[in-house]
């Protein structure tokens, strides 16, 4: 990305200044020599990984850092580096704010409505001038439709992606607009990344109205915020850039679950489990569970929303994939992970804004720290370990006072409003979800004792599951159809499966901008049925010929939707419909075949 | 002390309390009393003959003479080698090394025994993995007690018993021990004459105390006083680790726990005193019974010993009994071939036929000359009476032609031992003598009899039941050499000759055994050989096979006389000195029994429990002989003669009983699901036992098994063909052969993951099906059977070779041995050919009815296999009712079920799924019925999608499931009627166009289209119907909505 003022300097050669200031101050320091010595390595193959360039004012913040480092002995140079590596971040094309409308209403108070910006470091007068605009705009639509404010707004030079997450709590999403051609992207998918951060810090957190209620001074949501959306948005770096969806990911849904399709008999013994679990597991009480395989649903009796949660947090953090991270997960969920590194360094140093005072402060934790509670980042990359017994363990939520053992997690379901703790299994690539009601976990004893009845009862049936689905399963390109690039989403059930995500990058460019198009116009013909007629569910279908010569199609039947690239077909729209009618008896149970 | 001195045996509420205390010394001077061996986990751990407790009569005098020697500085009189465990002195240092053999054994028993107690406690925490198949767990019989008397409304289709009664504990984990009763009776080696088709009379003719033992015996019985709790709160599933340890502690010096009996017996042979011995060994046996028996002990009710309301039973015989003493006939005689019991007048021959069921009418009468008779049989066609007059004279007389004729023998040189009528293709009739057998031909126009054969044997006397075909000729000094031969249909087998185990008595003496000893038992077609050995108080089972005879183990016996039946291929061992009967089901190779020792009720046939009770007594009463008295006969296989009274009773089972007194219900489903009588009533009971699981929410992982089990059984009628109606015809062509095993193996060969035994079991028996299904092949293209035997020999696996039955077996009595009550003569003559008999017996194994053998017709309504849709009926759809509280435990069942019935691909009724989709949707859980839906574990059916559309009222992705069903099983009509229903009126139409749907009324699509108010669009549908419908512009609705439009235009 060429930006910035001057020529463009390459990163490898500041971090080389870098180093060599680092070697020098390290040298004084022996005990961190080492940590020192991993990071600047790190720093460097990053660097030359990602071949990024940043801007003179970086280099210039670098300067400034190994002067702290010379000056302020205190200073952690680990923490400074992540912060610097943070800093060389092109974060500049990307803001996210959360804000309160109904907080710092009187002048003078504005910084009080701030619950979160990104990137941190940006001046408050920044922050608040984005706010400010959003507000306005907020305030301004809500003239005509009180209902839905504003969704969007697309400026010259940015996209304005608006969520009310909850009640005059909003989120805005700014992407600015680069003159090249990658920067085409579809509003809905980018909110449905807000959507999705606030159903997980929901889910983890409770909601941001009872937190700001709870402390009116604002710290506990920040605290909370803070580290949770940073370490959220760990996962979209690809190399040291931010990548948010954009019309190359056009066949894929976010906040939806893929699913695994498994043959009745086997459906059967998963349902035996499920029912073992909830029913004779653990005491007397009923527990949920959702379980995966692979990154993909195998069961679940969550309700649709919870299960997203949860699942969506499990092909982040809990799987098999997620655990080891070395190896890059083909999900549809993740996108690249080699920026391992990066990304960890990043969430290390991140967070330090908590009071509105922006200064420089330690980490997160300390920062969020005033009480001398640990606030939990579940998101935190490579916290859950698995244990000799199966299970799933991590100090993401600390441990309990006077012991080693780790507390284990809680999660507040939507459905039934309550908090549940999360306890997880793991055999070979099953993921076993447990959620036992909080409340009649009473202690550590009751908790390890659940754990030994759960293998005890569960085991067998868990291994004939296990080995039953690794009979059938086909690998990651088991849904490919081959001459078929597409996208099904089941909407009732946040459903969704497409073509492995490695046969749709084979597409061409421009089918992907057509299909991107086509989406946009399809959600906008949604929104627009929806907001006329809540109660009907339109049906309509587009089917139009990219400059390629490729069919892009797009179908909506009652809550269902199908998007399809056909680049290899045949003149004819006749073609292309049958196509569709075929792929849609094959495989979606007619669900798409035209009456 | 007790306040009661005395017991009965007839009305002890658990094993435990049997008296197992001495007697007075002269009573019990009999060296094979104390011979008696501890059981566990249906392992025999057998005191030896030289271990210490069988040295405990030459205790005293040996104590005092090693004191003596103690005293008299040792050394005197030669040397003499002393046990320094019992302090006995031997002659010579061989005799003490086998001494102390005995003692070294006795410790690793011992050692064995604790272990195995140790492991019961543990098992009974956690059900093992490897459960044996006939190890019945811990008891629990107030459960179904409980049940009989809650759910009224499950409409329990059983009768049950008082619930005053208290079903005793028993317990696999430790057996009972011996009864001391056996002790009382010296009566080794009685005479008597054959059971089959010789006269009764004098039968058991020598047992000295018989009748009065059990109740006059002086019974030092440790009582411990408190009663065992009626159905109170705390149930049997107390850890047995738990009651041990407790009963352990709790008792004094009385008892003491199994694994120190060993010391036990030391320190008794110190003490020198007997009956302190006794009592210490019953101690511990107590103990044993303890273990199973939560709380203390009850105490025991002391009621007349045969009968009472009090008293319990898993086998009872039916008031009234066949009553043929008219008072001029001479004895009473049974003819097993035909099923006849016989008593001769003086000048004629009155048969009663007892098979299917005992008939009471008048007897059929033949008129034979005066004269001696020491045996009669019926020709097997009953063309011809055979009456043996003496020992060397046997007469015949054609019934139709009245002629009459004599075979004899010389006097001198051999002597007639009997006769019996055989189907076999060679001969018709077998002599057996002293000197051999002689196979003869009866030519019917000759009227006489041909000699086919003569085989030569020294034979002391013989043992034959027309069941089997099978004859066992004994021969030898002790008459423990024997020779079998089997004659049947197929042709005759010989045995190899083999010789049965007998315990060595003292020295110079000889147990020889007798007839009474050895019982021919047929059970779940496979033939086996009781042989009692009255010296070492064991039982042996060998088992037959075509070329060899293989000892399977032994039972212990708490009494010297035995008495065995067979009632629906379950054996039922007499301990006719203790009047207690054990069963023992012998499936697979585990002799554990299967229920507790319990009296053999007489029960009156009425229905109604109260006036039962009261006629019981009254019956009771009125019978004048006593249960096990010495007139009673066994007769092969589930008759009781009493021979003085000149009654007649069948055996039964009291399945509700057994199957009550079981805490593992998977365990009690499979027993009761290998039974063949009364099969509605066994069915009602396992759809009983189903739901009262179910009600009482046991483990989902319980009822798990216990629906594998009921469908696996289904599973394997269903493949004989017989469980599905209008399967009939299939039976023909059905293996038969392999049938017979399927039945057999039937329930085990559910893949219960934790069952691997049974796994190998059914393993082997899958294998020894395919060699089956050759043989059969192989019958029946060649009709015979000389070349089956040659096919099995190409069987690599010794085993499995060995375990397969004879063809003859096979051919011609499973007819019997698949219903032992019950067999029409009609059969047996159509057997003569191979070929003919495969479907026959198919039929029969098939059609398992209790009224008629011959009932080729409703096995469905006959069988004990309880298909998928019966199960719903009578469990799911029942007990919904009950369970309405907690729909999530019976889906979670359900669910069990669906895959337990998946596994064997049955087809389901959709009513099931529709109660699962109900069940669910009344939790909420509508995401659930998604995914049931999706993945097809709801099979698609029109009830489904119409429930789907109902429990999708509230809510709307529920709803489009339906839908989306409907228009999967192009269901179009009602596809198009419901998304009108919804508005959907231009999809509607698309599709009511596209798959000519011209059921549903134009009409309805205008008004769909008019309720949206678009002209355009109702413009359209108008404008469609127009066009495609013809004749569509005359009718009334096309101008009413053309008027419509222009209004609204």
């Amino acid at each position: 990305m060429r930006r910035g003022r001057g020529s463009p300097k390459t990163l490898n050669g500041v971090s080389r200044g870098l180093a060599r200031a680092l070697v020098a101050a390290a040298s004084r320091r022996q005990d961190q020599q080492k940590r020192l010595g991993g990071l600047i390595y790190n720093l460097q193959r990053t660097d030359l990984d990602a071949g990024c360039t940043v801007d003179q004012d970086v280099e210039w913040l670098l300067g400034i850092g190994v002067f702290l480092i010379w000056n302020h002995e205190k200073l952690d140079f680990l923490e400074f580096l992540q912060y610097l590596q943070f800093k060389t971040l092109d974060v500049h094309i990307f803001k996210i704010c959360i804000f309160d409308l109904r907080r710092g209403q009187h002048e003078g108070q504005e910084l009080d409505k701030i619950l979160f910006f990104f990137p941190m470091e940006a001046p408050f007068s920044a922050q608040l001038s984005v706010i400010g605009l959003c507000e306005g705009i907020i305030t301004f639509t809500r003239i005509f439709s009180p209902e839905a404010a504003c969704e969007v707004i697309e400026a010259e030079r940015h996209s304005y992606v608006f969520y009310e997450a909850e009640p005059d709590i909003w989120m805005v999403m700014v992407m600015e607009k680069s003159k090249d051609n990658e920067s085409f992207w579809r509003c809905d998918a980018l909110r449905r990344i807000l959507k999705e951060v606030h159903y997980l810090f929901m889910m983890f957190h409770g909601s941001l109205r009872s937190l700001l209620e709870k402390q009116p001074g604002g710290e506990l949501a920040r605290n909370r915020l803070y580290p949770f959306v940073l370490d959220y948005l760990t996962d979209f770096y690809v190399g040291k850039k931010l990548q948010m969806p954009s019309f190359r990911d056009s066949l894929r849904e976010r906040g939806t679950v893929q699913t695994l399709t498994v043959s009745r008999e086997v459906a059967i013994e998963v349902q035996s489990l499920i029912t073992m679990l909830g029913y004779s597991c653990i005491g007397n009480t009923t527990c949920k569970s959702v379980i995966l395989f692979h990154d993909l649903l195998v069961s679940t009796t969550l309700s649709p929303e919870d299960t997203t949660n949860i699942y969506t947090y499990a092909v982040l953090r809990l799987t098999p994939q997620a655990l080891s991270s070395s190896t890059n997960s083909w999900s549809y969920l993740l996108k690249g992970t080699s920026a391992t590194t990066v990304a960890v360094g990043f969430t290390a140093a991140t967070g330090p804004v908590s009071d509105g005072s922006q200064q420089l402060s330690r980490d997160a934790s300390s920062a969020g720290q005033g009480q001398g509670n640990n606030v939990p980042r579940p998101l935190q990359r490579e916290k859950w370990f698995k244990g000799k017994d199966g299970f799933l363990t991590t100090d993401i939520w600390g441990a309990e006072v006077g012991s080693l053992v780790p507390v284990l997690p809680t999660v507040w379901l939507r459905e039934t409003e309550e908090n549940m703790c999360l306890c997880i299994y793991q055999h070979k690539n099953l993921t076993v979800v447990i959620l036992i009601p909080a409340c009649s976990l009473i202690n550590e004893q009751g908790l390890s004792l659940a754990k030994q009845q759960l293998v005890e009862n569960a085991y067998p049936k868990i291994l004939n599951v296990e080995e039953k689905l690794s009979r059938g399963w086909g690998g990651e390109n088991s849904y490919h159809v081959s001459g078929y690039r597409y996208l099904v989403i089941d909407g009732d059930r946040h459903i969704s499966r497409a073509s492995p995500p490695g046969k749709v990058t084979t597409l061409a460019k421009d089918s992907l901008l057509t299909l991107n198009k086509l989406r946009e116009e399809v959600d906008l013909e949604k929104l627009r049925a929806q907001r006329t007629n809540p109660e009907h569910e339109n049906d309509f279908e587009v089917c139009i010929r990219a400059k390629n010569n490729a069919w892009v199609i797009a179908k909506v039947t009652r809550g269902k939707e199908l998007h399809m690239v056909l680049e290899k077909a045949n003149e004819t729209l006749l073609y292309a419909t049958e196509a569709v009618e075929k792929f849609s008896n094959r495989y979606c149970e007619g669900a798409f075949s035209s009456d | 002390m007790s306040e009661r001195e005395t017991h009965d045996f007839m009305s002890v509420d658990s094993f435990s309390q049997l008296p197992f205390i001495g007697r007075p010394a002269p009573g019990r001077d009999k060296p094979q009393a104390s011979n008696s061996g501890i059981r566990l986990f249906g392992i025999e751990f057998p005191q030896d003959p030289d271990s210490p407790v069988e040295d405990i009569e030459s205790s005293p005098k040996d104590q005092s003479s090693s004191a003596a020697a103690a005293g008299g500085g040792g050394g005197s009189g030669g040397r003499k080698f002393e046990c320094h465990y019992c302090c006995r002195n031997f002659p010579t240092s061989q005799a003490l090394g086998g001494h102390q053999n005995a003692h070294k054994r006795e410790r690793q028993h011992a050692k064995r025994a604790h272990l195995q107690s140790a492991m019961a406690a543990a098992a009974h925490h956690h059900p093992p993995p490897i459960a044996d198949g006939h190890v019945y767990g811990l008891l629990n019989y107030h459960r179904l007690n409980s049940l009989i008397h809650t759910p009224s409304r499950l409409g329990l289709p059983f009768e049950q018993h008082p619930h005053s009664l208290q079903y005793p504990h028993w317990s696999s984990t430790g057996s009972p021990n011996p009864n001391p009763a056996g002790r009382f009776y010296a009566g080794v080696g009685t005479v008597s004459q054959p059971i089959t088709g010789n006269p009764l009379p004098g039968l058991w003719r020598s047992v000295p105390a018989t009748s009065h033992g059990g109740a006059t015996s002086p019974v030092a019985h440790r009582d411990r006083s408190s009663p065992l709790p009626l159905f109170s709160g705390d149930d049997s599933r107390i850890p047995v680790g738990v009651l041990a340890s407790s009963s352990s502690s709790s008792s004094s010096s009385s008892s003491t726990p199994p694994s120190t009996a060993k010391d036990n017996h030391r320190q008794t042979l110190e003490s020198g005193t007997v009956n302190e011995r006794e009592e210490k060994h019953l101690g511990a046996e107590a103990d044993f019974g303890k273990l199973c028996v939560p709380g203390e002990r009850n105490t025991v009710r002391n009621k007349d010993w045969y009968g009472g309301f009090c008293a319990l039973s898993h086998v009872y015989i039916q008031h009234p009994p066949l009553r043929c003493n008219i008072p001029e006939t001479q004895g009473l005689y049974y003819d097993d071939g035909n099923k006849l019991l016989l008593s001769p007048t003086a000048d004629q021959v009155l048969s009663w036929k007892i098979a299917p069921t005992i008939q009471l009418d008048p007897p059929e009468s033949d008129s034979v000359s005066e004269g001696p008779i020491l045996s009669i049989r019926y020709s097997l066609d009953r063309k011809v009476i055979g009456i043996q007059r003496s020992n060397h004279e046997i007469q015949f007389k054609n019934r139709e032609t009245g002629e009459m004729f004599t075979r004899k023998y010389r006097p001198d040189s051999e002597s007639i031992l009997g006769f019996f009528w055989t189907d076999c293709p060679t001969c018709d009739i077998i002599f057996i003598k002293t000197s051999g057998l002689d196979l003869l031909h009866y030519e019917p126009e000759l009227n006489t009899l041909r000699l086919v054969e003569s085989k030569r044997f020294n034979v002391s006397w013989y043992v034959y039941t027309h069941e089997s075909r099978m004859i066992l000729l004994a021969s030898g000094m002790q008459c423990t050499v024997f020779y079998g031969f089997q004659f049947s249909s197929g042709g005759i087998i010989r045995l190899p000759k083999f010789e049965m185990t007998m315990t060595k008595a003292e020295a110079n003496q000889k147990p020889v055994l007798t007839e009474d000893d050895v019982h021919i038992v047929t059970i779940y077609g496979r033939i086996y050989c009781l042989q009692l050995d009255r010296v070492g108080m064991l039982l042996y089972l060998y088992r037959f096979y075509r070329d060899a005879v293989v000892q399977q183990g032994t039972m212990p016996i708490y009494s010297s006389k035995i008495a065995v039946s067979v009632v629906d291929n379950v054996l039922l061992v007499h301990q006719v000195d203790a009047k207690v009967v054990i069963l023992y089901d012998i499936f697979l190779d585990s002799l554990a029994p299967i229920s507790a020792p319990l009296p053999l009720l007489l029960r009156s046939s009425s229905n109604n429990r109260r006036q039962k009770i009261l006629l019981e007594d009254n019956t009771i009463s009125a019978y004048g002989g006593t249960i096990y008295g010495d007139s009673w006969t066994f007769l092969v296989p589930d008759l009781i003669c009493d021979v003085d009274n000149g009654m007649l009773w069948r055996i039964s089972l009291d399945l509700e009983a057994i199957a009550a007194s079981s805490s593992d219900i998977p365990l009690v489903l499979e027993f009761l699901q290998r039974r063949k009588s009364e099969p509605t009533k066994i069915k009602q009971l396992c759809l009983a036992i189903l739901r009262t699981i179910i009600v009482e929410k046991r483990p989902v992982s319980l009822i798990a098994r216990a629906i594998d089990v009921l469908i696996a059984s289904y599973a394997h009628s269903a493949k004989m063909g017989n469980a599905l109606p209008g399967d009939k015809g299939a039976s023909e062509n059905s293996p038969s052969t392999g049938s017979q095993h399927r039945i057999d193996s039937g329930p085990h060969v559910d893949p219960r993951s934790e069952m691997s035994p049974e796994r190998s079991s059914e393993q082997e028996s899958s294998g020894k099906e395919k060699e089956h299904q050759q043989d059969r092949d192989a019958s029946k293209t060649r009709a015979t059977d000389v070349s089956v035997g040659k096919l099995k020999l190409a069987v690599s696996d010794p085993e499995v070779d060995m375990s397969l039955e004879p063809v003859e077996t096979r051919s011609g009595q499973f007819l019997e041995k698949s219903f032992p009550c019950e067999k029409e003569d009609i059969q047996v003559e159509s057997s003569n050919t191979a070929s003919e008999k495969f479907p026959l017996r198919t039929e029969e194994l098939n059609s398992s009815p209790s009224t008629s053998a011959s009932n080729q017709q409703g096995t469905q309504l006959t069988s004990v296999a309880i298909s998928p849709n019966e199960m719903y009926n009578s469990v799911f759809a029942v007990v919904e009712d009950e369970m309405g509280a907690d729909p999530a435990y019976l889906v979670a069942v359900i669910v069990e079920f669906l895959r337990s019935v998946s596994k064997e691909k049955f087809y389901v009724h959709p009513k099931i799924y529709v109660m699962t989709i109900q069940l669910l949707a009344r939790n909420n859980r509508y995401s659930e019925i998604g995914l049931f839906i999706i993945n097809k574990i709801l099979e698609p059916s029109k009830e489904v999608a119409l429930q789907l559309l109902e429990s999708g009222r509230q809510n709307l992705p529920t709803h489009k499931l339906g839908i989306d069903m409907l228009r999967q099983l192009s269901l179009h009509y009602d596809y198009v009627t419901i998304l009108l229903q919804d508005g959907y009126y231009l999809e509607a139409l698309r599709y009511a166009h596209k798959y000519k749907v011209i059921t549903v009324r134009p009409s309805l699509f205008l008004e769909a289209a008019l309720v949206t108010r678009d002209t355009q669009n109702l413009a359209a549908v108008l404008r469609f119907f127009s066009d495609f419908l013809p004749g569509f512009k005359e009718t009334s609705d096309c101008s009413r909505y053309q008027r419509i439009l222009v209004e609204m235009s």
